[in-house]
């Protein structure tokens, strides 16, 4: 429990008493201040000061012994500032009984580094060097003095911080505003300030209350006032000479004290006129970036993909229709390519003991349109050929020769001489090319590879939805062995590109695409499904149209108007 | 039906319809459908590699080959080691080896296939076009064989015409420095109108698989529900 001991009588009395419970002497800080005017050991104590000036506790260490001095009998009068706001610490004990208030607010000065918890560690740090020289009763003095310093300044920063936070200015001009405690240390700096300037080159130290406390009298303090958004604040803030009216806030022991710091003169700027650029640029993507956007309305996205879901919904509504409504139509008689035609013709004259090598080189996906164009081909080798022997280049391929193959109904049973997966089109077209004029023939290959023919195949018919791939092996077949017939059964998206391989010779025959099997089957009456699903083909191709040429519509009605929204 | 067949069934019923809520926008049903026939692909293609190549014709020669046969083999062998190498950063050069080999291999084969296999061919078969030799007496296919060689021709020449980026020698002025020669630059824009037309034919072929594709998903669906419905 602290308390406030009367300079008059040496009485204690409460901390919130105004005058002494003994002898009614006033115990406010006016008083106080006066009875320290008439204190003369305020020069032994600055003389102590000037020994130990480069730090707070060296100060501290000089008050508290000043306060020591007019503590004895014969010291003149009791009467100093310093005694009369000491409070005292009756012993450690009553230091723990300190309110929850303040003990919090010491550690959590402690423990955060800016300027309030820098004074307060450094007042800690002094107090440490105090009970580190054993002196109970130093002690005792000297934290009832930070303690009493604490109060008041809390007490008279309260009250001045609404008023200072709006002028800060004013308080320069309005010394009666300055907390009691920069008073103290002002008045004692007072008869110190003729000695320090007999040493201007005295460096105090960055780290000084005390050095900093002075600069703050003097006017040569510096605020760094913090610059706004935007590089023209730079410049603003860096013109020299400028004083500002800045004010940083001291968070001392619970208290926001607001202090008017003069801008320190500040080096001038020099920037190239590339740095400029830079900074121009920067500064116009900063704008830039802080512009509005025109944002895209929602319920465009959501109109993008109902249009989206509507049309699909139209093309497979309109497909069905056509697939499962309505009778089937007619076969059209249309007259084969040549292509076709010469396909159909290699495999009618294939002999029954011919070796030939399907390659499966297309994607499930595509599985059902192979089902489509192959019927009018395979059915015509597998009803000759006892043996065939099947390669794939894609990783469903063994599996698509199953289901491709177990279609067909056949006398004898069909046996499938499986070469394996070759996973890239030219090596296993440049290998089973070149199987018989390699250098190193290998002796534990599959029992299977046994298999191929020593004058090998009498046909090649590739199966592929890819012209990559299915070139790959027209390139490296038609060079490497030259005198086996070629032949292709292709998707409708790989046949455009590789009809030119056909008018060169390099393929014997070929069928691409629906259409074309469509026209087989009407020439040769194969038993598929074409013709049933003629008709939805036919209808699925007028949709797409249908829908592109609105597509087109669209777009180009959008765009002016997207055009003139953008301007706009 | 049976039960496999309306298992599966309904599995594909599912899946298709899975992959078509794509028209709403990305979705989870989406993602699904593509994670399941990504992992499922993978993991075929994993045991696809295992049974038909590494097996076969790595690991029994290395087994039941003799001794000279098995030299031979260290070299895949120590090939497939090093790329395993490669994925360490501490080895990542060593994994550089097999890739150029295999790198130069398939610049070699494609290269070779390439000119061989279709430059020279269909050089030649334009060249053919023209050849009165091979025009048989009827003069109405010899003037086809012609217009269609002519044609031809002028394809390859604008095209070729328009993926030609050379510049004027002796420019005179700084804008015919950025402009090819004016021969090639007419030449190139018949070669834009050979060049669309190709692209249209296999856009339309695009089209027409993925119709094909679509009418027998809907064909299966079709299907499964009457066989649902029916009872069959």
């Amino acid at each position: 429990m602290t308390k406030l001991i009367c300079p008059e009588c040496g009485t204690e009395n409460d901390p919130s008493a105004e005058r002494c419970s003994e002898c009614g002497a006033p115990l406010t800080i006016e008083k106080l201040i006066e009875n320290s005017k008439g204190d003369e050991t305020g020069g032994d104590a600055l003389d102590r000061l000037s020994a130990a000036e480069t730090d707070l506790p060296g100060l501290l260490h000089a008050l508290k012994q000043d306060g020591d001095v007019t503590d004895e009998p014969g010291g003149g009068e009791p009467s100093s500032m310093d005694d009369a706001s000491l409070s005292v610490s009756a012993d450690k004990e009553e230091d723990k009984v300190l309110p929850d208030w303040l003990n919090r607010i010491r550690q959590r000065a402690s423990e955060e580094a800016d300027s309030a918890g820098e004074i307060i560690q450094k007042l800690s740090a002094a107090q440490e060097n105090l009970a580190q020289e054993g002196s109970e009763s130093k002690h005792e003095g000297f934290a009832s003095w930070i303690q009493n310093i604490k109060e008041e300044a809390s007490s008279s920063a309260t009250e001045n911080r609404a008023a200072e936070e709006s002028v800060s200015d004013e308080n320069r001009e309005k010394p009666d505003e300055i907390p009691e405690w920069l008073n103290t240390i002002r008045k004692i700096r007072g008869t110190a300030q003729d000695e320090l300037k007999k040493e201007p080159s005295h460096d105090l130290g960055g780290d000084s209350l005390l050095q900093w406390l002075m600069d703050l009298e003097d006017g040569k303090a510096t605020s760094e006032e913090i610059p706004k958004p935007g590089l023209d604040n730079l410049d603003d803030a860096y013109e020299e000479g400028e004083e500002s009216a800045a004010s940083e806030q001291v968070f001392d022991g619970g208290v926001t004290q607001e202090l008017r710091i003069l801008k320190q003169e500040a080096p001038r700027l020099i920037v190239t006129r590339e740095e400029q650029a830079q900074a121009d640029q920067l500064d116009a993507t900063i704008v830039d970036e802080g512009a509005s956007r025109v944002l895209q309305k929602p319920g465009k996205r959501t109109s993008k993909w109902v249009m989206r879901l509507f049309f699909a919904l139209l093309l497979i509504g309109s497909v069905s229709l056509a697939l499962f409504a309505g009778n089937s139509p007619q076969r059209q008689d249309k007259p084969l390519k040549p292509q076709n035609q010469a396909l159909l013709t290699w495999a009618s004259e294939i002999s029954p003991n011919a070796a030939i090598l399907l390659v499966f080189d297309y994607q499930a996906g595509y599985s059902q349109e192979m089902k489509l164009i192959t019927p009018s081909v395979l059915k015509s080798l597998v009803n000759k050929l006892t043996e065939i022997t099947i390669l794939s280049s894609s990783v469903s391929g063994k599996l698509l020769a199953q289901r491709l193959l177990g279609v067909f109904e056949v006398e004898e049973a069909l046996i499938i001489n499986d070469l394996g997966y070759f996973p890239a089109a030219s090596y296993g077209a440049y290998g089973l090319a070149n199987r018989d004029h390699g250098t190193w023939p290998l002796a534990h290959l599959p029992e299977v590879v046994q298999e191929i023919p020593a004058d090998g195949f009498d046909g090649i018919l590739i199966l592929s939805d890819s012209d990559e791939s299915a070139r790959s092996w027209v390139e490296q077949l038609s060079v490497l062995t030259p005198e086996t017939p070629i032949n292709l059964l292709l998707t409708a998206q790989a046949g455009p590109l590789l009809l030119p391989y056909w008018e060169s010779g390099q393929v014997t025959g070929m069928i691409s695409g629906i259409s074309e099997a469509a026209a087989i089957e009407a020439s040769e009456a194969c038993e598929t499904n074409i013709s049933s699903l003629w008709r939805a083909y036919q209808t699925g191709i007028l949709m797409l149209m249908i829908f592109m040429l609105i597509g087109a519509f669209f777009v180009v009605e959008r765009t002016p108007s997207d055009e003139g929204r953008r301007a706009s | 039906m049976n039960v496999s067949e309306l298992i599966w069934g309904a599995v594909g019923v599912l899946l298709t319809v899975m992959v078509l809520s794509y028209l709403i926008g990305d979705n989870v049903l989406f993602q699904i459908a593509v994670h399941i026939f990504i992992g499922l692909t993978g993991g075929y293609l994993v045991v696809l590699i295992i049974n038909h190549i590494l097996l076969p014709q790595l690991l029994t020669p290395l087994i039941a080959g003799s001794w000279s046969e098995k030299v031979w083999f260290i070299v895949p062998l120590l090939m497939i080691t090093l790329l395993l190498l490669g994925q360490i950063p501490r080895f990542k050069s060593l994994g550089n080896i097999p890739l150029a080999y295999l790198v130069g291999l398939t610049a070699a084969i494609a290269i070779g296939g390439a000119v061989f296999g279709t430059l020279i061919p269909q050089s030649r078969a334009v060249i053919a076009a023209f050849d009165p030799s091979q025009w048989d007496g009827n003069t109405e296919n010899s003037l086809f064989s012609i217009l269609d060689a002519s044609i031809m021709l002028i394809g390859t020449v604008g095209t070729l015409s328009y993926f030609h980026f050379g510049r004027k020698r002796n420019p005179k002025n700084d804008q015919e420095a950025t402009q090819p020669p004016m021969i090639f630059k007419a030449l190139g824009k018949i070669g834009q109108v050979f060049i669309g037309i190709t692209l249209g034919a296999v856009f339309a072929g695009l089209f027409s698989t993925s119709l094909v594709a679509l009418i027998d998903r809907i064909v299966v669906i079709g299907q499964f529900i009457g066989q649902l419905i029916g009872g069959g």
